[in-house]
């Protein structure tokens, strides 16, 4: 960032004077306070949560998380707007820095009198210096990496010696890095996505192409707006619905297919068992789980694989990690139920038949024929959306499972449907006493298959790559300026006096320099002295 | 054997730590030699110990809070040596062999059972996001060391600041917290309870010793002064263990912790706390240097930034684990 030097040196008008805020340190200083504070409260304040859970721990605070963003911080206004001030610091700062650098750089070189060398903090003067001396110094300087140049001077010679001549470029490159790194951000935050997909074994998935998934994820923020508005989600989403039809009428929709063949977990083979997180059970440690694929493109394999964690696949611009395993309960392999008819003599014995169904969309008659079931579908944790009143499952395993059955009566034209609540069989009994069918039904049992699924996460971010230039530049900067120091000697000697007088100065490291300096010039450090200037 | 070597370096740190301090108060150069030998003995043992370690486990031991707290003091001993070889001075050895302790008596505590790695973890990219942070750390920590004994030997103009109490009384409190920490730890492993049991003597000791140290270092610290290198010295070790540090870290903990969360999570920055606060302590290192470079910071208000600096890193470190929840969690123990 600018120092006051440069700074004072482009006062001026009204532009300049922006300028000049933007480019101050103590600017610079200020923004990196403030992201230091909003990090850390983004740490402690817990992000992306649903709006009860702040209303239940804040309180009366949770209107304040809400109207500053603080529950999605990293992603609010005052982030941006802090990041963007200190984005325009640094390019400001970085311009104005360079420009002064390079006329330093122009105006730095060049040969010093006496006087001027007698006031930088290393000085040194050596008395019967001869031309053996003098030519020895030569080498040593040019050994020590300096680049010498000499020139006459009245009755003698004067020099300058430099090394470290563009040590500014690496506080530049770390000034640039950011920026890029910013704009890698950036670039993947417009142009990228990043969606998730369940896939069991024998599933193919349509990996979308980055405009396909674009318009859609756009889709979706539109509905999501207009449910929070109150207004009809669909009739927000109806030009972006119809522009997702036509990219998919273009065969734009899917960028490549992946068919998932297998899905393993693998285990440690010679590892002891260890307690499961809830501490009651043992089991395994899990050494990796693996997911079989094809890539399938344009119609034809092209490849075939794992993907595993710290394995990801690469294909077209898009990376496939393993992020996560389900083990899911979800598929019926034999659900039985009880049909009871009361008897029609008072005091009589219920009727009760048992009927066994085997997957969705079979059936099954009970009462001689009379009445008919079909299942017709399956919830293995039955809940009900509060403000859409949609049914959803709450999980991949039986819970409060729920089974949905069509009946057909021979005495009744229509077919009606029936929800059948495991942990609420009196849902069910209700709707029949309802619909007089003079029958009951209950669950007996349901069985389900255990099945694995992998959990893959997709990404595309075409910003990475500039994210990792940012990110080694970044590192080469750090090094480079701490590292890289400008080191400048100017010395006059007196070939008639047999006297040298020489002093330098360094941007930094003056400790090392100091010494440096005294073993070129002084006997084992004499002639040195403190005072004057030694930064530049 | 790796037990053995473990404990060889644990009494030796401490004995060395002990010598340290007998050189610094009484101002005897006699058991500089001794100092050496321990020292020597102990880099070499917790050498010996992470070696056998990883042969056994079969990957480098940095997956749990015992391995790492192993590797990082580790490295605070070698970053110490190479500052003592560069600098040919001992007086930083007293506070940063009782930091390198510290770190020791808390492994010692710890779980050490060898587990097999979590699928995550198991990368190559493991030993170069956490060795080469920690070396980073490791720098950070000598740095602040310099910055406290900075403190309470100002230079020039500083030396008349009448904030000088302050200053001194800063470093003292940070003096009794490492006693107090290595006490806390030492009682947890003499009298077999586990760190976290919320045993009545294990706030007491600690607590004590908090007090009983702070005393101490007060009233000793005139001796110290007088074993003190000159402030310029304290200055530059501080500047330059940052001027190395953080290009190191900035490689280590951002750049490579990224690269490896792009290839393990899928996304290069996730904001986890763990990251966050290893940016925070970016940011607080990248403004102490701003500072210096561009407004000539030097001296005590470099030294507080610096310090809030290591703070930031400790917290990065164990605050993170043990306070806040996140993608990190197996650091835990």
């Amino acid at each position: 960032m600018e120092n006051k030097t440069v700074a004072a040196e482009t006062h001026g008008g009204g532009a300049s004077s922006a300028l000049n805020v933007f480019s101050s340190v103590r600017l610079a200083v200020f923004l990196i306070a403030a992201l230091i504070f909003i990090c850390a409260a983004g740490t402690l304040i817990p992000q992306m949560k649903e709006r009860h859970f702040y209303q239940a721990y804040y309180g009366g605070g949770a209107n304040i998380i809400y109207l500053f963003s603080l529950n999605d911080i990293y992603h609010s206004f005052i982030f941006y707007f802090v990041t963007a001030l200190l984005a325009m610091n640094i390019g400001v700062c970085s311009m104005r820095r360079l420009k002064a650098r390079l006329a330093s750089l122009r105006s730095s070189g060049g040969f010093r009198d006496g006087r001027d060398i007698s006031g930088l903090k290393n000085a040194a003067a050596a008395e019967d210096f001869d031309e053996g001396r003098f030519e020895a110094l030569k080498v040593r300087l040019k050994a020590a990496g300096y680049a010498l140049t000499t020139g006459g001077s009245p009755g003698g010679v004067s020099g300058f010696a430099e090394s470290g001549r563009w040590f500014f470029a690496g506080e530049q490159l770390v000034h640039l890095s950011i920026l890029v790194i910013i704009a890698g951000t950036m670039i993947g935050n417009i142009s990228g996505y990043k969606t998730y997909f369940r896939v069991y074994p024998g599933e193919r998935i349509s990996i979308p192409s980055p405009r396909y998934q674009a318009v859609r994820n756009h889709l979706e923020r539109l509905m999501a707006e207009s449910r929070a508005a109150g207004a009809d989600p669909h009739m927000a989403a109806a030009p972006l619905m119809k522009e997702l039809e036509t990219i998919s009428a273009g065969g734009g929709r899917e960028l490549f297919g992946l068919r998932v063949s297998d899905f393993k977990t693998e285990y440690f083979e010679d590892a002891a068992p260890e307690k499961s997180l809830a501490g009651k059970e043992n089991e395994q440690s899990v050494k990796n789980w693996n997911t079989y694929f094809t890539v399938e493109d344009g119609g034809r394999d092209i490849s075939s694989g794992v993907i595993a964690v710290n394995s990801p696949l690469y294909y077209k611009g898009v990376n496939i990690y393993q992020s996560s395993y389900y083990k899911t309960r979800d598929r019926i392999k034999s659900v039985k139920i009880r049909a009871e008819r009361p008897s029609p003599v008072a005091g009589g014995a219920v009727a009760a038949e048992s009927l066994e169904f085997k997957s969705i969309g079979t059936e099954a008659s009970f009462a001689d024929g009379k009445f008919r079931l079909k299942l017709v579908s399956f919830i293995p944790d039955f809940a009900i959306d509060p403000v859409s009143r949609e049914i959803y499952s709450a999980g991949d395993s039986p819970g409060n499972a729920a089974l949905k059955f069509s009946i057909t009566s021979a005495d009744k034209a229509e077919t009606d449907s029936v929800w059948l609540l495991e942990i609420s069989p009196e849902f069910a009994a209700n709707a029949l006493r309802d619909l007089k069918y003079g029958f009951n039904l209950a669950i007996g049992s349901i069985e389900t298959f255990e099945r694995e699924a992998s959990g893959l996460q997709v990404n595309y971010d075409p910003g990475v790559g500039v994210v990792w230039l940012g990110c080694f530049l970044m590192t080469f900067g750090l090094f480079a300026s701490f590292n890289y120091t400008h080191k400048r000697i100017w010395f006059v000697y007196d070939r008639s006096a047999k006297k040298i007088s020489a002093g330098g100065a360094v941007s930094k490291g003056g400790l090392d320099f100091s010494k440096e300096f005294a073993g070129l010039f002084g006997p084992a450090g004499a002639g040195a002295k403190d005072g004057g200037k030694d930064r530049e | 054997m790796e037990e053995i070597a473990f404990s060889t370096a644990f009494f030796s740190y401490f004995i060395c730590a002990f010598l340290y301090f007998y050189i610094l108060f009484w101002q005897r150069r006699e058991p500089g030699a001794f100092s050496a030998a321990f020292l020597w003995t102990g880099v070499l043992s917790q050498a010996l110990a992470l070696l056998i370690r990883s042969q056994k486990a079969g990957y480098a031991p940095m997956s749990n809070m015992f391995e790492s707290l192993s590797v990082f003091s580790f490295l605070i001993v070698v970053f110490y040596l190479w500052i003592e070889f560069k600098y040919k001075i001992k007086s930083l050895g007293p506070f940063v062999i009782s930091m390198a302790f510290t770190m020791i008596a808390i492994a010692s505590v710890l779980p050490r059972d060898i587990k097999p790695l979590v699928p995550a973890l198991q990368s190559y990219w493991l030993v170069l996001h956490v060795l080469v942070t920690f070396v980073g750390e490791a720098a950070f920590a000598i740095s602040y060391a310099a910055a406290l004994m900075y403190l309470i030997t100002p230079a020039g103009e500083e030396k008349n600041d009448p904030w000088q109490r302050f200053h001194s009384g800063f470093v003292t409190v940070n003096a009794g917290l490492f006693l107090a920490v290595i006490s806390y730890f030492i009682t947890a492993l003499l009298i077999k309870r586990s760190v976290i049991s919320g045993d009545g003597l294990l706030a007491a000791v600690p607590i004590f010793i908090f007090f009983a140290g702070s005393l101490s270092f007060h009233f000793a610290k005139n001796m110290i002064l007088l074993m003190m290198p000159p402030a310029e010295t304290l200055e530059d070790i501080s500047y330059r263990a940052i001027g190395f540090g953080l290009p190191v870290f900035t490689l280590g903990a951002l750049v490579f912790g990224a690269i490896w969360a792009h290839r393990a999570w899928g996304s290069y920055w996730s904001w986890d706390p763990k990251e966050t606060w290893a940016l925070i302590t970016w940011f607080i290192y990248a403004a102490y240097l701003h500072a210096r470079y561009n407004v000539k910071l030097k001296g005590r208000a470099a030294a507080y930034i610096n310090a809030l600096g290591f703070i930031s890193t400790l917290f990065t470190y164990f605050g993170v684990n043990y306070l806040l929840s996140g993608l990190h969690s197996y650091g835990k123990f």
